[in-house]
């Protein structure tokens, strides 16, 4: 379970909260969904959720959130990683421009943990079957178009195993069609037992694919 | 110093490209003899510190000369790796000091130390240019030079005093005016021992003219650079500056030594 | 360790050394087949050699004449070819596991690497920031006072659209575990062979000795 409670956040070197106070569950295999009005700490939300922030951009979070059981203030990112994955909405940034090949890049996580050869094979394979884009293997990531990127995106994600999900406007900057496919991808990631929280203004996404959605309203 | 932060690490490539970018793009559209392919390296050195700074120099020009294809290649920029290393270094001191901080302030006390410490700095350059120019028969050549690099100073400090008001520009344009003098001194040996003081950018035509007037090879690259380095390094410093204070609070306070751009909040 | 060592003789050593150096290296542009690709980095280097050519051929004896040209001019081809034949015949990822393998940490295997990739990515954005501006009334036709006035208006977005990047990159980056320790795992390594290791460590006892010898030439030569 991810849960917040009470969980209220500021970034570095601003004097105003721009989250919370907020409580929220998220159960495996869920897929909750979040509505807001711009600058309402959607986006906010996600980055706490997930405990990047406050571990990887600082500034300070009052209130528990616990992933697991770990709160996420005590915790490095790459632990936090493991544990859940954050998909943003700009396609091109989540891709590290290290790689050669959709193969490369989706095992970059996995190698990143200095796991062993094999099971580095096995879930980027895994990966890469879940969200049916195994064609995709061998193409250079950087002649995706936007809709195939954040697929390999969310491969690379899921290749570390992560219990959730996090998606930051996962499909703001693809037309009708490709967001469609993203749309199917969640929901075949959650079918497998993932646990989902997705930050979107498209209503009829949120319609199709959440179980419940949290209104953050309109910022005071 | 802790290991660097991821941000810090992926701010190095960013300003790397914006280096190469910036460095032939304005020249190219703008038609002007403005090359600003420090200012990666200095925003750089500000917000992440000396050693990025001179990671971000240093690579920039080595990618830039040896590992771009051409037609982005430069292949002379290779040896300048120096360079653009000492630049990125000394602009994470001048951002650790604080040089950067926007002060807008009407009091006449704190205008009155910017326009000293703009002072002591033509004072410091004075010198040097003094001391650079030794040969009689290019003196009226040299100190033309010298009145050109110290005119575009003052009036760009009467700029950043009197109509932004913002003593920190002054910080930042004296910090750069020196900057440069390092610069020239630290790349005229390079020009002048690996490429003969042929480097195939704008200056060559200058230090042709001073060579016909005497100079040996090395004071005469000694003399191109001290006029267009401090030119350069004064605006780049100068637009860093204001590019920096017109960030949002947020951005900046994610890099480590970003509390020392951000004024304290009030 | 080639292409190093190549270059560092090359500079320091002037003369029959660089045109030795740049011959090898051009030798193995053949060999590779990539000699065109190398030749059109150097024929980039041609307007230097032009003006060079002409400056010192004009100029009063006393600043080394065509002589002095002509050596810095080899040293220059010297300095360039080498590290140019290494990255037209090595894919920089390739040449990036094959450092990390040896010990060069992720970190700056990250550096080198995305920066090659930035460079198409900016330049993209600059030229969106030029076409945005002119809408807007950017001028690039009128007195150099009003072209001097576009560089801000120009540099500023281009600037602050890298720095939004940075953001999302390292936090894309932090969710793929970048932070963890310890050695990452490599899939692929380049081929090795005991001749090339050989070679390897007689080209670094070459440039140690190479650099001492002109240390101390240059040291004791008489004033």
């Amino acid at each position: 379970m991810i849960v917040l409670d009470e969980a209220a956040y500021r970034y570095p070197g601003s004097a105003v909260w721009a989250l919370g106070p907020i409580s929220l569950e998220i159960a495996p295999g869920e897929v909750v969904g979040v509505r807001g009005a711009n600058e309402s700490g959607k986006s906010t939300l996600c980055l706490v959720a997930s405990g990047l922030a406050p571990a990887a951009i600082g500034g300070e979070l009052r209130g528990r959130v616990v992933v697991d059981g770990r709160p996420t203030s005590a915790h490095r990112p790459h632990e936090l990683a493991v544990r859940c994955g954050v998909l943003f909405d700009n396609p091109p940034a989540q891709l590290t421009g290290l790689h050669r090949t959709v193969y490369d890049e989706v095992a970059f996580g996995p190698c990143n943990l200095g796991l062993p050869v094999a099971d580095v094979h096995a879930r980027t394979r895994s990966a890469l079957d879940v969200l049916a884009i195994g064609h995709l293997a061998d193409r250079h990531p950087q002649r995706l178009s936007g809709g195939e990127s954040q697929l390999v995106a969310l491969a690379g994600l899921l290749a570390l195993g992560p219990a959730y999900l996090v998606l930051d406007e996962p499909t703001s900057r693809l037309d009708a069609e490709r967001s469609a496919r993203v749309a199917v991808a969640v929901a075949r990631v959650a079918e497998a037992g993932v646990g989902v929280l997705v930050a979107e203004h498209d209503e009829a996404l949120l319609a199709r694919l959440c179980d419940r959605v949290v209104d953050l309203g309109t910022p005071p | 110093m802790s290991l660097p932060a991821t941000r810090t690490l992926v701010l190095i490539p960013c300003a790397i490209a914006l280096n190469i970018v910036l460095g032939s793009t304005v020249q190219q559209v703008l038609k002007l003899p403005i090359y600003l392919d420090s200012l990666g390296t200095i925003v750089t050195g500000v917000l992440g510190g000396p050693i990025a700074g001179l990671v971000t120099g240093a690579l920039t020009d080595l990618i830039w000369a040896y590992v771009l294809p051409s037609p982005l290649a430069a292949p002379t920029a290779g040896p300048f790796a120096i360079t653009g290393a000492v630049i990125g270094v000394l602009a994470g001191l001048w951002g650790w000091l604080g040089v950067f901080r926007s002060r807008r302030s009407l009091d006449p006390p704190v205008l009155a130390a910017a326009a000293g410490a703009a002072l002591a700095v033509v004072l410091v350059v004075l010198y040097t240019f003094t001391h650079a120019y030794t040969n009689p028969a290019s003196v009226t050549l040299s100190e033309g030079v010298f009145l050109v690099v110290a005119l575009v100073y003052a009036g760009l400090v009467a700029w950043a005093l009197f109509i932004r008001r913002d003593a920190g520009a002054v910080l930042a344009l004296a910090a750069g005016l020196v900057t440069g003098i390092v610069a020239a001194l630290v790349s005229s040996p390079i020009a002048a021992y690996v490429f003969g003081g042929v480097t195939g950018f704008g200056g060559d035509a200058i230090i042709a003219a001073f060579r016909f007037t005497g100079d040996t090879l090395y004071q005469a690259t000694l003399k191109q650079g001290l006029l267009s380095d401090p030119l350069d390094k004064m605006i780049e410093f100068l637009l860093a500056f204001t590019i920096l204070a017109a960030l949002p609070r947020r951005m900046v306070a994610r890099f480590p030594n970003g509390d020392r751009v951000l004024e304290p909040i009030a | 360790m080639a292409a190093v060592a190549g270059a560092a003789l090359a500079v320091a050593w002037g003369g029959w050394v660089a045109g030795a150096v740049v011959t090898v290296s051009a030798l193995a542009a053949l060999r590779a087949g990539r000699l065109r690709r190398v030749a059109v980095t150097a024929l980039a280097l041609t307007p230097v050699v032009l003006s060079s050519l002409a400056v010192n051929a004009l100029l009063p004896a006393g600043g080394g004449g065509l002589a002095g040209a002509l050596a810095a001019l080899l040293r220059l081809l010297g300095a360039t070819l080498p590290p140019t034949v290494l990255f037209a015949t090595t894919e920089l990822d390739d040449l990036l596991i094959e450092l990390e393998a040896r010990g060069l940490g992720r970190r700056s295997a990250l550096v080198v690497g995305s920066a090659l990739a930035a460079v198409p990515r900016t330049q993209a954005r600059a030229v969106e920031v030029i076409e945005a501006q002119r809408a807007r009334g950017l001028d690039t036709e009128g007195s150099w006072r009003r072209r001097l006035r576009g560089v801000l208006p120009l540099v500023a977005p281009v600037v602050i659209g890298s720095l939004a990047e940075v953001e999302e990159r390292s936090l894309a980056l932090e969710t793929r575990a970048f932070g963890a320790p310890g050695r990452r795992t490599l899939l692929r390594r380049l081929p090795d062979s005991r001749a090339q290791k050989a070679l390897r460590w007689v080209l670094a006892g070459l440039l140690v000795a190479g650099l001492l010898g002109r240390a101390v030439a240059v040291l004791v030569a008489p004033r």
